[in-house]
This record gives C-alpha cells, sequence and structure tokens, in this order.
C-alpha cells in the first residue's frame, strides 16, 4: 500500500504534461492574450509599453522574475512553476530531496506547506482571487481575459493532482473541507485586494472597480418589452444599482446561517460572537459597497474591508478543531458545512439567488457535496444538480446571465433540497460517526480516480 | 394679401371670431374631422393652443403653401399638428392609469405604462403629492411643463379632470412666456427682415439656425438639466423607454412637417422684391450679400444640418455631463453610453473585435452623439484648429480613463474645456458654405468611422442617417429642387440601401417604431455593418 504521505516521485512530468499552469506563459504569449494586450496599450508594436501593467500579467502568468522587482533571480519563461506554489526555492530547491529533509525543514527554508488545505486555497487565491499584487481587473475583463470566479474544491477537482492526500483518502469529509477551506481563503483574498483597490495606489487598479460587482446588473440587454419586470428579474431588488458581487462571500454567509439553525451544531440558536461579528462586518462591506458607486466614500470601503477580515480571522481562530481541518477529523464545522452546502438556500431562495454569482456558487457548493453523497455522481442529486448547471451555462450566441430562468432554477434548487430533507438521514451523519470511530467506513470517490466530467459551468 | 393681427387687446373677440371660421372650415372636411378625437378637439380651446388656432388651423395636412396669406407659413400648422404629429398626444399617451379598462385607446399600453414607472419610482399619483411629482418631472418634457412652477404652485387647468395637450405650438416656438411676438410676427413686411436676435427678444424662438433648432429638440431628446429635463437612471429602471439616439434630418422628415425647408424658403424668397434682406436675417451666418445670394440654393442643406447638428448634440451631451458632475445627478448612469454596459456578453465579443476608444471596459458619454461629431470637426476642413489643437472629446476621455465614471469636479471643468471647443467648431461650421466637396469630404470622413464608435445600433444608425441626409441633397440636385453646386460623380454616391442592409434595418423606414427597433438593435452586427460602410466610394472624383 502506497504511504500517503510519501512523495510520488513524478510531480514535475506530471505538472509539466498535463498542469495547466504549465502553460500559462504560453497562454499569455497566445494571439487572444496578444489581442488583450494591445486594447489594454500595453504591448504596441511588439514592445512592452507599460512594465507595471504587463508585471501585473506577470504575477500570475510566471513564477520567475517581473520588470520592476528586486529579486536577483533571472527570468524565464516557464509558467506557473514550482515556486509559484510551494514558495521561492532558493533555499528548499537543493534540499528537499536530500536524506534527512523532514517536515519541520520546510518553513525554515521557505516552502510553502500546502497539506494544509486553508493554506492551499490561500495560494490558490492569489492568482485565481487576487492580491495586494495581482489585480485582474474590469479593464483586463473588457479586454478579452476570462472574469475569475474561482471555487477551490471545483479547480482542485481538475486539477492532475501531482500530490497524495491523506485525508482524501480516509474521510467523506474531504470535499466539504475543500469547499470550506476555498471559501475562506477566496474571501479574505477577495478582501484583501478589495482594500487594495479602494486604496488605489496601484497603477492597474481605478477605483470603483467594476468587476467588485454582479457582472449581470449592469451587462443585461435593453430589449426586453419596457417594464422592471420584464428586463430583468433582479432589476427590482437592485434598484438599478450595482450590487457588490456575492461570489466570494456567498458560501460563508450560508455557513454562518446555518451555524445557528443547525441542531447538532454546539452553536444552534444562537450565534458565536466571532460569527455574529463576521456575519455583520461582512453586511457592512456589502452596504460600504452598494454605497460606494460610483461617486461614493472609498475609504468607508477600505475600513469595511479591514474589519472584515480581521473578524475573518477571528471566526477561523475561534473554531473548534480549526488547526487540523488537513486530517480525518470529522469536527462539527464539516458537517455545518457540508450541510450548508446543500442548504444554503432553505430560507429564502428568491432573496438569496438574485444573480449568477450567487446561484452558481450554489451549483458548485452542491456538485462538492454530491461527491460525499451515497451514490456519488449517480446518486439522487444527479439530475437537479445537471439541471441546473444547464440553467447556469453560458452558450456562446446568448446573453446567458441576462436571460438567465431563474423561476427554473429556484424550482431546481427546492428540488435539491427536497432531495436533501426526504433523505433518512444525511450522509454526512454516518460518514462523520463512522470516521470519528474507525476510518473504515466509506470508500472515497476523490483522489485518483480522475478528473470529475463536470465540475463547474462553462462560461 | 396684408396679414395683420388686431392690436392684443381686442385680441380675445376677434381670435374667438376666427376661431369659429376656422372650426367651420374644419368640419367641412369630413375626413379630417373623423381623424380627430373629441381629446384632440378639446386642445383646440387650450390657451397655448388656440391662439394659434385662430390663424394657423386652415387648410389641411396635403394642403401645400397658401401664398395667398403669406408667402411662408404654411396656414396649416396648427391642423397638421392636431391630426398627425406625435407630440400633440406625448401628454395624454402617458396619464398614468393603472387600470387598463379607464384608460383612453390607444394609450392604453402606454398608460399602463406610465402608471407602473410611477408606483416603480415610489409616486402614488392618487394623491395630489404624487400626481405633483409626475407632473414635475413628467410633465416637463411631455407637457412642456416648467418644473419650478408645477411644484409650487399647482396651477388648476393641470389636473386629472382637464387633460392638456402634449408639446404644443408654444413649447417649440415660444422663449419662455414672452409671448410679444404673437401679436408681432403676423406683420411680415415689419417682422420677417428683422434679425433673429430682435425676434427672440419679443419671444419668438430661432428655429432656422439648425444649431438652435436642434438644441431646442434636444432637450427633451437628449435631456436638459438646466430646465430639469432628465430621464435619470431610476427613471429608466421603473421602466421608461431607453431615449433613442437622435438625428435631426432623420426625425424632422419622420415629422409630418408643418415648417418650410431652408430650399423651400430661399425659393420662396425670390418672389420678395428684396431677397437679400429677408435671407441675410435668415441666415446671418452666411453673410448673404447681392453677389452670393443665387448661390444659396446650391448649398446641400441636409448634410449640412447634418453636420452641425451632430456637434450640437455632441455639445449637449457634454453639457449635460458639466451640470449633472455640479449637482445631485453626478454619476447618473443615464449620463454615459447606455450601451457600454447594457452589452451582450457574448464570445467572440464584437466590442473587442472593434477595439475600444480608451482604456477597455470604462462608460463613456453616449456613443451616437459622438459618432457623427468626429466626421462633422473633419469634414469642415477649412476650419482653423481648435486652440489646443487637440481632438475633441481627449480631456474627458482621459478623466474617464483615469477614474470610471471620473471625478466630478474635474469631470466639470473637463466639460467646459470640451464646450469651448465645440462652441468654436460649430461657429466656424455653421460659418461655411457648403458644396459638393464638402458632401464628398463628409462621404470619405462617414465611411471611415471609427471601428470603436460603431459598437452598437444606436450608433451606426447614426452614420446611417447621416448618408441618408447625403441621399436627400443627391436626391433634390436630381429632381432640380435644389443644386447642390459640383455634386460629386454619380459614381462616388453612396448605396444607402445596402448600408441599412448591414443596419438591418427594413427598406424605408426613417425611424423604426420601438418594438422593431428592439428587435433591430438586439440583432445589430458590426461585422455585417462595417463591410457595407467601408464599401462606400471614398475616393474623390469630380464631375
Amino acid at each position: 500500500m502506497l504511504n500517503a504521505a510519501a512523495p510520488r516521485g513524478s510531480e514535475y512530468l506530471l505538472w509539466l504534461e498535463k498542469d495547466p499552469h504549465a502553460r500559462s506563459w504560453a497562454t499569455l504569449c497566445s494571439d487572444a492574450s496578444t489581442q488583450i494586450l494591445e486594447r489594454l496599450s500595453i504591448l504596441r508594436d511588439g514592445e512592452i509599453r507599460d512594465r507595471a501593467a504587463f508585471d501585473n500579467c506577470l504575477a500570475c502568468h510566471n513564477s520567475t522574475r517581473r520588470y520592476d522587482e528586486p529579486r536577483s533571480a533571472e527570468w524565464q519563461p516557464e509558467g506557473i512553476g514550482c515556486a509559484a506554489c510551494h514558495g521561492p526555492d532558493q533555499q528548499w530547491g537543493n534540499r528537499h530531496y536530500l536524506v534527512g529533509w523532514q517536515p519541520k525543514h520546510e518553513l525554515q527554508n521557505g516552502f510553502v506547506p500546502l497539506k494544509n488545505l486553508v493554506a492551499r486555497a490561500r495560494v490558490c487565491a492569489a492568482c485565481h482571487v487576487g492580491d495586494s499584487d495581482r489585480d485582474m481587473n474590469h479593464d483586463l475583463i473588457a479586454a478579452g481575459h476570462p472574469p475569475l470566479f474561482f471555487e477551490f474544491a471545483s479547480y482542485h477537482a481538475q486539477l492532475p493532482k501531482h500530490w497524495r492526500d491523506e485525508i482524501g483518502r480516509s474521510s467523506a469529509n474531504f470535499e466539504a473541507q475543500l469547499w470550506l477551506a476555498g471559501q475562506i481563503a477566496s474571501l479574505d483574498a477577495s478582501l484583501t485586494l478589495l482594500e487594495q483597490r479602494a486604496r488605489q495606489t496601484k497603477k492597474p487598479s481605478a477605483w470603483p472597480e467594476l468587476s467588485e460587482y454582479t457582472c449581470a446588473a449592469c451587462h443585461h440587454d435593453l430589449n426586453a418589452p419596457a417594464g422592471p419586470q420584464t428586463r430583468l428579474p433582479t432589476t427590482h431588488i437592485t434598484g438599478g444599482r450595482v450590487h457588490y458581487s456575492p461570489w466570494n462571500r456567498a458560501g460563508l454567509g450560508w455557513l454562518l446561517t446555518m451555524e445557528s439553525s443547525t441542531p447538532s451544531s454546539p452553536r444552534h440558536g444562537s450565534l458565536s460572537a466571532e460569527a455574529n461579528e463576521l456575519q455583520q462586518a461582512l453586511l457592512q462591506v456589502q452596504l460600504a459597497m452598494d454605497a460606494s458607486f460610483p461617486k461614493g466614500d472609498s475609504v468607508k470601503v477600505i475600513d469595511a474591508a479591514q474589519t472584515a477580515r480581521s473578524a475573518l480571522d477571528r471566526w477561523i481562530t475561534s473554531l473548534p478543531g480549526q488547526s487540523t481541518w488537513n486530517e480525518a477529523d470529522a469536527s462539527w464545522i464539516c458537517r455545518i458545512a457540508a450541510q450548508a452546502q446543500l442548504d444554503g438556500h432553505a430560507a429564502s431562495p428568491d432573496e438569496k439567488a438574485p444573480d449568477w454569482e450567487s446561484l452558481t456558487q450554489f451549483y458548485l457548493a452542491t456538485v462538492s457535496a454530491r461527491e460525499g453523497w451515497p451514490g456519488g455522481k449517480t446518486g439522487p442529486l444527479l439530475e437537479p444538480v445537471r439541471s441546473l448547471r444547464k440553467q447556469l451555462t453560458f452558450r456562446a450566441d446568448e446573453i446567458a446571465s441576462s436571460r438567465l430562468e431563474f423561476g427554473k432554477s429556484l424550482l431546481l434548487i427546492r428540488k435539491i433540497q427536497s432531495e436533501l430533507h426526504n433523505a433518512s438521514a444525511l450522509p454526512w451523519d454516518g460518514q462523520i460517526r463512522a470516521s470519528n470511530t474507525a476510518h473504515n467506513a466509506y470508500s472515497p470517490r476523490f483522489g485518483d480516480k480522475g478528473v470529475p466530467e463536470e465540475r463547474g459551468p462553462h462560461r | 394679401m396684408k396679414y395683420e393681427r388686431p392690436p392684443k387687446a381686442a385680441f380675445p373677440f376677434a381670435r374667438c371670431l376666427v376661431f369659429i371660421a376656422c372650426l367651420i372650415l374644419a368640419r367641412g372636411n369630413a375626413q379630417e374631422a373623423s381623424t380627430l378625437d373629441k381629446e384632440r378637439q378639446l386642445w383646440r380651446h387650450f390657451p397655448e393652443v388656440s391662439d394659434c388656432g385662430a390663424c394657423h388651423a386652415g387648410g389641411n395636412a396635403a394642403n401645400p403653401l397658401r401664398p395667398e396669406a403669406s408667402l411662408f407659413p404654411r396656414m396649416n400648422e396648427l391642423a397638421i399638428w392636431l391630426q398627425s404629429d406625435k407630440h400633440a398626444v406625448a401628454r395624454v399617451a402617458i396619464e398614468p392609469i393603472g387600470n387598463p379598462q379607464k384608460t383612453t385607446a390607444p394609450f392604453q399600453a402606454s398608460q399602463v405604462l406610465s402608471h407602473q414607472i410611477c408606483t416603480e419610482l415610489g409616486w402614488d399619483v392618487q394623491s395630489p403629492k404624487g400626481y405633483r411629482l409626475f407632473e414635475s418631472q413628467c410633465l416637463v418634457c411631455h407637457a412642456g411643463t416648467a418644473p419650478a412652477k408645477r411644484e409650487a404652485d399647482a396651477t388648476p387647468h393641470l389636473t386629472r379632470e382637464i387633460k392638456q395637450p402634449g408639446i404644443s405650438c408654444a413649447y417649440c416656438h415660444q422663449v419662455e412666456s414672452r409671448d410679444d411676438w404673437v401679436a408681432l410676427h403676423p406683420l411680415r413686411r415689419t417682422w420677417s427682415d428683422k434679425p433673429h436676435a430682435e425676434k427672440e427678444a419679443a419671444g419668438l424662438k430661432n428655429l432656422t439656425s439648425i444649431p438652435s433648432r436642434q438644441a431646442n429638440c434636444l432637450d427633451c431628446h437628449l435631456g436638459n438639466l438646466s430646465t430639469g429635463q432628465f430621464v435619470t437612471h431610476a427613471m429608466y429602471v421603473a421602466g421608461h423607454p431607453p431615449l433613442r439616439s437622435f438625428e435631426l434630418g432623420a426625425f424632422s422628415q419622420a415629422m409630418p412637417k408643418h415648417w418650410m425647408s431652408s430650399s423651400e424658403t430661399i425659393a420662396a424668397a425670390r418672389n420678395l422684391a428684396s431677397p437679400v434682406d429677408f435671407l441675410q436675417a435668415q441666415y446671418p451666418e452666411l453673410n448673404v450679400n447681392k453677389a452670393n445670394v443665387s448661390k444659396l440654393i446650391d448649398i446641400p442643406w441636409e448634410t449640412r444640418q447634418t453636420l452641425l447638428a451632430s456637434l450640437v448634440a455632441a455639445q449637449r451631451s457634454v453639457e449635460l455631463l458639466r451640470d449633472a458632475s455640479k449637482g445631485e445627478h453626478a454619476g447618473d448612469y443615464a449620463l454615459y453610453d447606455c450601451y457600454a454596459c447594457h452589452h451582450p456578453l457574448r464570445l467572440p465579443s464584437p466590442r473587442q473585435e472593434l477595439g475600444y476608444a480608451g482604456i477597455p471596459g470604462r462608460p463613456r458619454l453616449p456613443a451616437w452623439t459622438r459618432t457623427l461629431s468626429h466626421a462633422a470637426e473633419a469634414t469642415a476642413g477649412t476650419v482653423p484648429k481648435t486652440r489646443s489643437g487637440t481632438k475633441l472629446w481627449t480631456s474627458i476621455d482621459a478623466l474617464l480613463d483615469r477614474t470610471p465614471f471620473g471625478e466630478p469636479k474635474e469631470v466639470a471643468s473637463a466639460a467646459e474645456t470640451e464646450l469651448a471647443r465645440l462652441s468654436e467648431i460649430i461657429t466656424n461650421l455653421e460659418k461655411q458654405w457648403f458644396d459638393g466637396a464638402n458632401i464628398q469630404r463628409t462621404t470619405e470622413f462617414l465611411s471611415s468611422t471609427p471601428n470603436a464608435l460603431l459598437a452598437d445600433y444606436a450608433s451606426a444608425q447614426q452614420v446611417v442617417w447621416a448618408f441618408e441626409a447625403i441621399a436627400r441633397d443627391w436626391e433634390f440636385a436630381r429632381s432640380g429642387i435644389d443644386k447642390p453646386g459640383k455634386m460629386p460623380a454619380e459614381q462616388n454616391r453612396p448605396d444607402v440601401l445596402t448600408l441599412r442592409n448591414g443596419l438591418g434595418v427594413a427598406t424605408g423606414m426613417i425611424i423604426p417604431n420601438p418594438a422593431e427597433e428592439r428587435l433591430y438593435r438586439a440583432n445589430y452586427l458590426p461585422a455585417n455593418f462595417l463591410p457595407a460602410l467601408r464599401a462606400i466610394p471614398t475616393h474623390h472624383e469630380q464631375q
């Protein structure tokens, strides 16, 4: 039997041959990317004219040094290589394979430990959401860059794995933990980026940053017959104003709600002080963002984002067992996270799913949870989830987000919820108990099985 | 025929007599009477209409000029307005009525929509306060109501029981409440040759001047915050249909005409004893004199009108931005190009393929207001360089590139700079004697309109309308009504039909109805339009 903790030895080849990160430099050199660079006047007549803006591209498309950077490393077109995720390799690069290398040496030598799922998700979120050094903004999207809709569990499942997840082989909670880690990392990264953007200190940023808002609030067509109800289902909710995108905060919002409403939760009936603080802080961010557009006070946004980050940090610290998320320990939070994945819209789906972003997060959470359901992909959630995906999928020839049939989507959500409530026992109950005792229960369906076919809507 | 009105004191009695006579005449035409519904008949009695009806209700739409009355007015203006001008029903069409059973045919849909809009905006039109809001915000354009007066005092005739006419004579022709001109204007010999400034002092707007006429229309068709005329984004969200792009020539063509075109006026002026005096007063910017008066008829007036009006549209758009930036409407989305945001998220994206005028993805001023202004600026080849020597829009674009929607104070300041430039260009262009060379140059510049300015239907429609104006000048030249001098060679004549096909618009339709326009707007593809536009001959060949 394989030692789950042992390295595979084929990491580099897997990365080189199958990992899309290895092609990220080639992507930046493609015709499509060249056009984007030209539309943004970063590239003109074959020359880079705006080095700061190009550095912003390099930050995520290449892991070696950039123009405006003191690093002494040579520039090489390698895409997102080992060091991009595992940390600068000046020290660990020549040591990590030596006899005697221990996990305790990792941090000392600049090796980022990625067994912890939250740490792993944070590394991904730095590019796939953004941070103070990486800003994939609305200008880039308008020029042709695909918008970023990062959901860790889905992306994780699609990567050709060059590692082994011990927890993945022994716990049915793995998907829930991945989902939760992703939600935390995405929220934190999005708040960091938001604060950075509102400060307006870096060139790629321009405030107000339009990509912070839901796409369809603006990008819906005007060709429907006149009347507020017919132009867009959300018009009467948003009142014609932009709406701060819930993409990176919807999931934790559901989880916080579930924390107090789930009977098995230790916090049943009332939110913990930390959860309450986080919930309020996120609300303040939303209010500051909605009010700040287009001429509002960015200082309020900065304050709200900072407060929310601190609240998130305190909430994470307050979670029981938070330090062992990377193990097969089935803490209550995994149970709640799993249920929140499915039940996030139970209270009032009409209010909680007014946009493509929320609905798609719900879909992805549902898919992630489905992987832990008995029968897995072929279980009772197969059809409603698949139908929901069809609803959310952009087709090339139409304006999907503006023609999204919310009524149908909500019916599907209710069907999924109905499956959940009709189940004699939630699958995780058995799994959690089993994993708490003998680790012998359910055979996992992730890891080496390959990439699931359906993990995300294709835009 | 001597055409003088009695002194003002005797007005009511004389007016009544003439009015009754006009009514009798009008009733003599059964066909006409059948087209005048009850509502419209009532409007004849409203002060703002009955004054004019005393003289201008004679004849009907099919009746041409009445030279026996005067050389210039048709004398059937009011009849035309009442019978078929949409402006007449602008007010009744939006009476906010929630119950479809109680609506006025044929305005069921628009009246219900109006009620829906008011409700969405939080105005309870059943209450006096809510109804006053409707009056002050909506009737300012739909009935020419002055908003300041409305807020202060709900005048008795503007109540629900009495439905006033829509945009009436006085709204377009009179400067505020100055009505001295009413008694003065029938005195042809002492009035017609007066300079416009003098007429305006007496209260008659100058609608001969293209910039002035265009500005008058744009108060409603684009907006004017100084008079409280502004469709806010909240109104659009509540259901107000998007304001269409406006082109003076096309919209004038679509209107039932109650005026004389420049060509007709100049032709009629030949019968005057001293046409120079009259035409000098009419077109002071052209410095008409004995030497050049005979060439006035050669001007391609339609092309001139389109180019001048396009610059005024740009000017008013910038004014709107400036005024909004100084007040509560700063950053209102309605100030910006609708289609900068409200466009399909298609892949491949036509907008990306066309390229952008500045940083991609930034909201800009309504694209249609600048589509032709580039051609207008360029066509005026003899126009001296602007003071800064830079092109239009650069200062505003730079601000919108720096910050989405711009910083209001900076935007207001940049808008002043642009307005000064626009004003300079308009003044210079107005002085130009257009000829065939201008037509050729306009054709060339229009056919090379930058891709980035043709991303949406409304902008492309402006180009088509401009070519239709050129086509009208060709038609006039061919028909002999006008003889625009030195028209380009026949092979350089633009193929408007192909261009319209590229736009996706049905042949012969100047301004599509809203439902059809929605379809055209949704189906517009630059990839279909651009080849037709670029195929227009641009090489300069003179006859």
